[in-house]
């Protein structure tokens, strides 16, 4: 165990200078992107101020393929080395995964009600977001139904190579089963179609959700090192006592 | 069809100018919040039986499982006649043999086919006399063709060690064999044991003090996970075994654990080799299999259910809807896929679960076969049976919803997409053994995996039904059929961390 984990508690205080550096340069970019999305990008012709959320709703998608693919490359980390760093980095991607998805989710109902007129439908994109939200909302319950430490990072590991795999092939199936039946075809984004303003404004908010992110999975490590650290005190005091 | 180990000169008797037979290093394994062995070494030749002593809880048993390569040590290793036992190597399993303290055989099937089944995972044809020798000497050859659930306590414990026995093993491991045994029992296990003593290295976990020195050629006494006795008998003299252990536990032994400490093996001998065999993958999968089917065929425990599970949830699909007649394709289709996908969950997710509540999964992890040998078998078992639910599914389907459902398209399609389900219950089947509330938890994991199947298999059976192009069906069901392969792949990859202890 580390000397400083007690200064850890401390959420900020003690970064390295690296990411005091990220930290700065994440406020500087999410002010931007703020700035260019309400400020800089032209109105959208037809569905006026609202498309401004389409930056922030893109960005964060792109993250969460991101984060799940985190979550298996850790857990695939984790069998091959046994080393309890890659569990912590897995339940904190898991974590931060759901987290966004459920960001993309609201925001693409909030700008779906508006445009199409529905919260949801059922469109390759929204169906296999909406999947992945189920399995990785799963995997986070996984957790608090298995008793044994070793087990719980073991089975959790295979199940997040396991979604991972799920998800491609969900993309496939969702979007041949809207090609076979074009009638519901929707358009999402079109990306030849985009002002410069708006793509310059798109670039700098997904970097802004990118060092956001790292930000954040960078502090929920820290955090489960500490739950980790915790969990270890009270096996040492419960095997003091003795077990039987 | 056999496969062999490497075997020296078969020695017998005390052998010192070898390594001895089981080399324990530094063993540790921690369970829980509980360090239930912590750096434990000792060593045992052929024709030495050790005795272990302890209290509850003070790790005898997950000694001996760490020792058959039924949990993986945290660090330490188990060296049985040179070869490192793994869980990932099924020829290091061959030659070792454990008796647990909970039943391993299987309730439905007869002692005599408990017995083969056991033999044929080591690679024993079943008509070989040793199986009859070995039930006789248990004294379970008269009751051969009792079903194991009908025998009592003490003849179970008998047929576990006969399983056990049954491939002439040279390290033995027994917790606490005598525990439901009468007298006679006793004699008869100890006069078998004495037969095996010079060929094999024994070790028995105990709490009979008194027995044990009536046995044992060395005792060992576990306290807290620690090694705190490792003693010849001789040189424990006439002192009682009661107040030995006691001592020992109490951490006042320690020159005795000194004096026997593991002795200083030259890495350059040559180890004491054991005679190893396994069958080959065909004979595995087929004995597992058999298994399977002749188990269901007895107690119709998961067929069944899952049928009449998948032909009332169409029942309750058919009545929850009112269908415009044109509807009806559209409506049915989606209902039969439903309703097989929960069929699944609910019934083929169980068959580990139950193997590993009865304990008999302990017996299929213990033989020289591979994981993969083990997920293979379960797999076939619950294609068939989600198959056979798909099939009788979707007649019931074309009859609840008046139109001409279960043609040969839709069967075809269900005897694809039966395997990428097969792969999921599986997978998620074995993944899930240990964790509580595992039925529902299942459908929380499984239900999303599955809805590939349930995508591909609608569109599919749609198709079939409103007669478009026939090509157009085909996408499909390469879909369902890649999606299986990717699941089974996946499982191949990973089936040795599935099953990992």
């Amino acid at each position: 165990m580390k000397t400083d984990e007690g200064s850890q508690t401390r959420p900020i205080g003690n970064l390295s200078l690296t990411m005091k550096l990220i930290l700065a340069l994440t406020f500087v970019a999410v002010g931007a992107s703020v700035f260019m999305t309400f400020g800089y990008a032209p109105e959208h012709r037809v569905q006026g101020d609202l498309q401004r959320i389409f930056y922030a709703h893109v960005s964060t998608a792109s993250v969460c393929y991101i984060a799940f693919i985190i979550v298996a490359v850790a857990g695939g980390m984790y069998l091959a080395r046994r080393d309890a760093k890659w569990d912590r980095v897995a339940r904190a991607a898991t974590l931060l995964g759901v987290v966004f998805t459920t960001i993309v989710l609201l925001t693409g109902c909030i700008w779906g009600t508006k445009v199409w007129g529905a919260c949801w439908t059922w469109d390759p994109r929204l169906t296999t977001t909406l999947l992945l939200w189920f399995i990785y909302v799963g995997h986070l319950m996984l957790r608090g139904y298995i008793d044994e430490r070793e087990q719980k990072r073991r089975i959790a590991a295979i199940i997040g190579i396991v979604g991972v795999v799920v998800v491609p092939v969900n993309y496939l199936s969702v979007f041949w089963w809207r090609t076979l039946h074009p009638q519901s075809t929707i358009i999402v984004e079109g990306g030849g179609g985009l002002a410069p303003e708006m793509l310059q404004t798109l670039i700098v908010t997904f970097f802004a959700v990118i060092l956001l992110f790292g930000l954040l999975l960078h502090l929920q490590v820290r955090l489960e090192r500490l739950s980790d650290a915790a969990e270890d005190l009270r096996m040492a005091a419960f095997a003091k006592e003795g077990a039987y | 069809m056999l496969k062999s180990g490497p075997r020296g000169d078969p020695a017998t008797g005390m052998d010192t100018e070898r390594r001895p037979l089981v080399e324990v290093r530094s063993l540790y394994r921690r369970l829980g919040a509980v360090e239930a062995v912590a750096d434990v070494s000792f060593t045992l030749r052929r024709g030495e039986i050790i005795v272990v002593l302890g209290e509850n809880g003070a790790g005898k048993t997950t000694l001996l499982r760490l020792i058959a390569g039924l949990l993986r040590p945290g660090t330490g290793s188990v060296l049985a006649g040179g070869l490192r036992v793994s869980q990932t190597d099924p020829m290091s399993r061959a030659g070792l043999a454990f008796v647990g303290h909970s039943a391993s055989s299987y309730d439905e099937l007869s002692v005599l086919e408990n017995v083969r089944f056991a033999a044929q995972l080591r690679a024993v044809s079943p008509d070989e006399p040793a199986i009859r020798e070995t039930l006789e000497r248990v004294d379970l050859w008269r009751f051969r063709s009792r079903r194991a659930r009908a025998l009592s306590r003490g003849m179970r414990q008998r047929l576990e060690l006969a399983g056990a026995l049954v491939a002439n093993p040279e390290v033995i491991l027994l917790d606490e064999p005598y525990n439901a045994l009468d007298l006679r029992s006793r004699v008869a296990v100890d006069a078998l044991l004495a037969d095996r003593k010079p060929n094999s290295a024994i070790i028995i976990a105990t709490h009979d003090v008194d027995h044990a020195r009536s046995i044992a050629d060395r005792v060992l006494v576990l306290h807290r996970g620690r090694l705190q006795l490792d003693s010849t008998l001789e040189s424990l003299g006439g002192r009682p075994m009661r107040e030995v252990v006691g001592q020992a536990a109490a951490g006042g032994a320690s020159e005795f654990l000194s004096k026997a400490a593991p002795e200083s093996s030259s890495r350059n001998s040559s180890p004491d080799t054991i005679a190893r065999r396994r069958p080959g993958w065909l004979q595995a999968w087929r004995t597992l299999v058999v298994r399977e089917f002749r188990a269901e065929l007895r107690s119709r425990e998961f067929v069944p259910a899952m049928v009449v599970l998948g032909v009332l949830m169409i029942m309750v699909f058919s009545l929850a809807f009112a269908i415009p007649p044109e509807d009806a394709p559209a409506v049915a289709s989606g209902a039969f896929w439903a309703s097989l996908i929960f069929a699944t969950i609910l019934g083929a997710v169980r068959g580990f679960a139950v193997e590993r509540d009865r304990g008999t999964l302990q017996t299929q992890l213990l033989a020289p076969i591979s994981r993969s040998a083990i997920f293979g078998g379960k797999w076939i078992v619950n294609y068939v049976s989600i198959a056979l639910v798909g099939v009788v599914a979707a007649v019931v389907t074309g009859v609840f919803f008046r139109i001409a459902f279960a043609g040969w398209m839709t069967v075809a399609t269900v005897l694809v997409a039966a395997a990428a389900l097969a792969s999921i219950a599986t997978l998620y089947g074995a993944l899930l053994t240990n964790t509580r509330a595992r039925e529902m938890l299942a459908a929380v994991l499984m239900l999303p995996v599955t809805m590939p199947v349930l995508i591909g298999g609608v569109a599919a059976t749609l198709d079939s039904l409103s007669a478009t192009a026939a090509p157009a069906r085909l996408p499909w069901l390469g879909l369902v059929l890649a999606y299986c392969a990717i699941l089974v792949g996946l499982a191949v990859l990973l089936v040795d961390y599935i099953f990992e202890d």
